[in-house]
């Protein structure tokens, strides 16, 4: 008896370790009419028995279509289960999965920088035939999604993966402690950033921080990077060159002069989001929707008594660069032409919307991003930086060893703006260049 | 005249033992067991089938695949002999983990044994009313590890921390745990210390309640003081309970993650980036699954090792043996 409650109880365990999985015919409909206009032809299902064709989705994130598929499986037969795999580690359980003769998705959204990691894993199978039937079938939905949900999905020629929404930073900033020190939006240069810095804290000495970067993670270190203009070897950033060198000294600079607090650099984001909320910094860099946070905020208004946004500033070699992540059909599909079909079916703005303000990464449409309901709920998000955001072309590099080339830059980060260091920038670029180099070898 | 009484005994019955181990089946037959010897395996075996299943089959298999490599992400895999150990002892990144990671596990020792010793003897000494304070003692055990690393960060903020604002009570300016290497490493123990303590604690206090009260009362006789009561008499006896406390918290921070990772992510400069966060970034962002099952082994095999020197000492110590 024992063993079949043991038994039990492990099959019960390996059934749903990470998530929630559901079928849209099992799932209550909460749309209030959702449809899915996908352009397809009504006849997806099996056309022998009239069976509806399985399609399985993995999310990254909670943030599902309020209809949960049911007009999907209403006007193409397609029936959808759905998972919610947050844990950031879909691609060694695809991996395991396989190892072991399970079935995979057809369809997931991961990471954009992961797509090469996949593709040498035989993971994802090559989606430009869909994407030009999506274009064939749907020109009007097509047209809504910015080009470089595809530019950045491609490798060798061919469309592996839709950079479908994209994590893009923007400082935030409180107007009375700016005005306060004479400065003035938007920034021309990171060094235009420390300028103001220094301004705020002549004006605040005891203040602790009057900067943060609102995250732990090694995107603000691609960020700046690229920003900075340093050109990168793959994921390798270039410490080297003038861009990287001056990357360099300007951390450096920061941490000296205590403008930027090393707690809120290694913290948490919600602490440094918490400060810059309670009047502890002036300036703060993070995503676009961090600002639904501050938008909720009690106390804490959007506009001229309270805090405002303005675009991430370049140097003049530099760029603006985005975190995207993104929609792939898994090699084993089956049903690749259905999967692209849900893909539709999330890019359009009945379902896109929803998502976005219920506080998914920035979807990179402009039907979604023009929507009424959008504007409403992101007045931050002005038209200066929606120009910025749809401008943008570049990504965090999508290589294998992104993820160890963010490690290694994080000891920088943590070296120039935590504890600090005596060493020239051209000393700290000897120093860690040779680590980076490693990893392209 | 104790030891006298109590050799034959022994000896009869250990022969008693091993004559019923012998004893042909039809020698007793109202047991079970006696009919035939095949009985007692039958019986035991689907339960060590089980526990093999369970617990040994994973070890094996990450064992047999931590000689494998593969060269491309999610491709074939080849046998490399003992390679991906050489490659990791030859690893400056792992060789510091390992000397953070023997920081992190003997600086967690001594204050969470030391802390458990203290809390056991208090509560041992508790009075009725105050009994309900071991109820709570085992409080810390049911909060998860990332929720107590989220507490604790919460309580080592530099600005609003609670440790800060107590020192700053005392007209001590509070340091920036988390950005400075040492401290951070201070601030992980103690958070570690404090999810691994209640077990500790009980292992402890249960040792000392065995205690046969007439050998205090002799000692005190003798002129003991309390002091000398708890370092000559006591703490001797509870030798195997302190070994197998000291074997718990080994496990425990040996192979901590989620404390670490939550707390510091194993930074900053990572100064707390202990063997399990070297093993969790191999795995998990290198995707080097086999070198991270070789981390694994090596885990395996210095657990294996603290066992062993902590049971052999507490059996060198063990004065009721």
């Amino acid at each position: 008896m024992s063993i079949v409650l043991v038994l039990a109880l492990v099959a019960f365990a390996c059934s749903d370790d990470s998530g929630t999985t559901t079928t849209a015919g099992e799932a209550p409909a909460t749309s209030d009419g959702a449809s899915g206009t996908t352009g397809a032809p009504d006849t997806t299902g099996d056309p022998t028995t009239g069976e509806p064709v399985e399609i399985t989705v993995w999310f990254a994130r909670e943030y599902l279509p309020p209809d949960l598929f049911a007009s999907l499986e209403a006007e193409h037969n397609i029936r959808v289960t759905y998972d919610v795999r947050p844990g950031d580690n879909m691609l060694p359980t695809m991996l395991d999965m396989r190892d072991v003769g399970e079935p995979l998705p057809d369809l997931i959204e991961d990471d954009s920088l992961t797509t090469p990691a996949y593709i040498a894993a035989e993971l994802y199978q090559p989606m430009t035939e869909y994407v030009d039937r999506f274009a064939e079938e749907d020109p009007e939905l097509f047209e809504t999604v910015l080009p470089a949900v595809w530019e950045n999905g491609t490798f060798d020629g061919e469309i592996w993966h839709a950079s479908w929404q994209s994590s893009y930073d923007l400082i935030y900033y409180n107007v009375a402690m700016l005005e306060e020190a004479g400065v003035e939006v938007p920034f021309e240069s990171w060094w235009g950033v420390l300028a103001a810095a220094q301004a705020v804290k002549a004006n605040n000495p005891d203040m602790p921080s009057v900067f943060g970067t609102g995250s732990t993670s090694e995107d603000p270190l691609f960020y700046w990077l690229t920003n900075f203009g340093a050109p990168f070897d793959g994921a390798v950033p270039d410490l080297t060159s003038p861009g990287g060198l001056d990357f360099i000294e300007w951390a450096q600079t920061m941490f000296e002069e205590g403008l930027i607090n090393p707690a809120y650099v290694v913290g948490e984001q919600d602490e440094s989001q918490g400060a810059f909320i309670n009047g502890g910094g002036a300036i703060l860099q993070d995503g676009i929707n961090a600002g639904l946070d501050y938008m909720a905020a009690p106390g804490f208004e959007y506009g001229d008594d309270g805090w405002l946004s303005t675009p991430m500033p370049n140097e003049e070699s530099g760029e603006q660069m985005s975190v995207p992540r993104g929609w792939s059909i898994v090699s084993e599909s089956e049903h690749p032409y259905e999967a692209s079909l849900v893909l539709r079916y999330l890019m359009d703005p009945v379902n896109g919307v929803p998502r976005y303000l219920s506080g998914s990464s920035t979807p990179r449409s402009a039907a979604i991003l023009a929507d009424s309901e959008v504007a409403d709920a992101q007045p931050y998000f002005t038209d200066e930086i929606r120009e910025a955001f749809f401008g943008v072309s570049a990504q965090i590099p999508p290589a294998v060893n992104t993820r160890e080339v963010g490690a290694i830059l994080i000891d920088l980060r943590d070296d120039l703006m935590v504890v600090g260091t005596d060493e020239s920038p051209e000393e700290v670029a000897a120093r860690y260049q040779p680590l980076l180099d490693a990893l392209n070898d | 005249m104790t030891s006298m009484r109590a050799k034959p005994n022994q000896v009869s019955r250990r022969s008693l033992l091993r004559r019923s181990f012998m004893r042909p089946p039809t020698e007793d037959r109202n047991s079970l067991i006696g009919h035939s010897r095949v009985i007692p395996y039958l019986l035991s075996g689907p339960a060590i089938f089980m526990v093999s299943l369970l617990l040994a089959f994973p070890v094996l298999y990450a064992i047999w695949q931590s000689t494998y490599r593969a060269e491309v992400i999610g491709g074939e895999t080849e046998f490399v002999g003992l390679q991906n150990y050489i490659d990791l002892f030859g690893d400056p990144a792992f060789l510091s983990a390992m000397n953070r990671t023997a920081i992190f596990v003997f600086g967690c020792l001594i204050l969470g044994i030391s802390l458990a010793l203290v809390f056991a003897f208090a509560l041992n000494k508790a009075g009725r009313r105050l009994r309900f304070l071991r109820g709570i003692t085992i409080v810390p055990y049911l909060v998860s590890g990332v929720a107590a690393a989220v507490m604790f960060r919460l309580m080592f903020n530099a600005e609003f921390g609670q440790v800060n604002r107590t020192l700053e009570f005392f007209g001590i300016d509070g340091p920036e745990w988390f950005s400075t290497p040492s401290l951070a490493m201070v601030a992980t123990i103690i958070a570690q210390v404090w999810t691994d303590l209640p077990l500790a604690v009980l292992l402890i206090l249960g040792g000392l309640q065995t205690i046969e009260p007439s050998l205090l009362d002799a000692a005190s006789v003798d002129g003991a003081t309390g002091w000398h009561r708890a370092w000559y008499v006591s703490i001797p006896l509870i030798t195997p309970q302190l070994a197998i406390a000291t074997v718990w918290f080994s496990y425990g921070t040996l192979t901590s993650l989620g404390v670490v990772l939550a707390l510091t992510g194993g930074g900053p400069m990572d100064a707390t980036r202990t063997v399990p966060i070297h093993l969790y970034e191999t795995a998990f962002v290198e995707l080097r699954r086999n070198e991270a099952l070789a981390i694994v082994v090596v885990i395996l095999a210095l657990n294996a090792l603290l066992t062993l020197i902590y049971t052999t000492v507490s059996r060198r110590y063990d004065l009721r043996s």
